[in-house]
């Protein structure tokens, strides 16, 4: 009889450690994109970073998201595109918070990816290509690797 | 949810002030040989049934069992269950029929009445189904509400189950309450498009694989 009791408090403890389908871990989702900054007005490939920095992202909501406010010192920065059926990413650069504002197109084909019942599906991006709409402060982006399927890799350079 | 628990909660104090029976006057168990005779003893779940009302899951349930020794009895249950699963994002709901078979043996059994008494079994259990998620997830930063859709498809889910319970008769009547639990794993599922199913008609909420069922059953011995 006790070691009956034994039994059903170890499959209830089973139980309690069960299943945690609400728990999705960052790596598990989308990849954002990585953005590196080369020195500016040259050809060199050499790496820089900018003193102070603004990022926007527009979702598709009323308000742009502010991705980045202010941070001073950015050697590489990673941006969360959008992943519903637009085919492309308005992101909107400010070195100063009341100065120009650059506003960069990324456009992909994307691939939605099953996860886990706890992730559901992740967005990968294929063929991003980049367009400059409003130059200032950014001047020149290079492509280095156009698709996104991990955030191990740098997409794109900056030079300002 | 907590409706439900609270009903679970009243459900189950009624329950034991309404059948907590005064010893009843015992029938000598009979001889030390046992020999089959054709028995059945079909059950009805109240409890799920009951839980049924109050929430969104619909189960019905109900077991077939049959004595074949002195001391195991073999069982088959039917049921049909209905849930949704709405949580994280996701928006699904499946329903189907299910069958259980297997056996479980007598523990220990009240020497006044042998088919009193704590069982322990196992069972075999398969699931045949029709689910649609209307949406699941697509998980990016900055991004909310942005899901993908899928028709309606079949499926089919196997699993295996534990059962450990009681079985008391009601005074001396033909009358059996059957309490058990139900730790259950899911060894097999087909899937639609990869998905790891969220709920899987008569295991629960299976994106774990692990879960617990419980049942209360009145049963009658023909």
């Amino acid at each position: 009889m006790k070691n009956l009791i034994l039994v059903f408090g170890f499959l209830l403890l089973l139980t309690s450690c069960g299943s945690d389908d609400d728990i999705c871990l960052n790596s598990d989702s989308t990849p954002r994109l990585k953005f590196k900054f080369r020195v500016p007005n040259t050809d060199s490939n050499q790496l820089t970073t900018i003193d102070t920095l603004y990022v926007d992202v527009d979702y598709g909501k009323t308000a742009l998201t502010s991705i980045i406010k202010a941070q001073p010192k950015v050697d590489s920065i990673y941006v969360p595109m959008r992943v519903d059926d637009v085919p492309y990413t308005d992101i909107y650069f400010r070195t100063r918070k009341a100065g120009p504002r650059s506003k960069l197109r990324v456009s992909y084909t994307t691939k939605k990816i099953y996860v886990s019942p706890a992730c559901g599906y992740k967005i990968n991006y294929e063929n991003l290509n980049v367009e400059l709409l409003e130059k200032n402060p950014v001047q020149i982006v290079e492509s280095n690797q156009n698709s996104l399927t991990n955030e191990s890799r740098i997409n794109f350079y900056l030079r300002f | 949810m907590k409706v439900e628990s609270i009903f679970i909660c009243v459900f189950s104090l009624f329950c034991s002030a309404a059948f907590s029976q005064n010893k009843s006057e015992g029938k000598k168990s009979d001889s030390i040989k046992w020999k089959y005779t054709p028995n059945i003893t079909v059950g009805v779940d109240v409890l799920n049934l009951g839980t049924g009302l109050f929430g969104d899951r619909k189960l019905f349930q109900g077991f077939v069992s049959s004595r074949i020794n002195k001391k195991v009895h073999a069982v088959i249950d039917l049921g049909y269950d209905k849930n949704v699963y709405q949580k994280n994002g996701y928006d699904a709901k499946a329903d189907g029929i299910f069958a259980k078979v297997g056996g479980f043996y007598m523990l220990s059994m009240d020497p006044e009445n042998d088919l009193n008494g704590f069982y322990a079994g196992g069972k075999l259990a398969g699931s045949f189904y029709t689910q649609e998620y209307m949406a699941i997830p697509v998980k990016g930063l900055n991004s909310e509400g942005v899901t993908v859709a899928f028709d309606p498809s079949t499926q089919s889910s196997y699993w295996v189950e534990a059962m450990l319970g009681a079985r008391v008769q009601v005074f001396s009547s033909n009358f059996f309450i059957d309490v058990n639990v139900q730790p259950r794993y899911l060894a097999y599922t087909t899937k639609q498009e990869e998905i790891e199913p969220m709920i899987v008609p008569g295991f629960g909420k299976s994106s774990g694989s692990f879960t617990m069922g419980v049942s209360w059953s009145l049963a009658y011995k023909f």
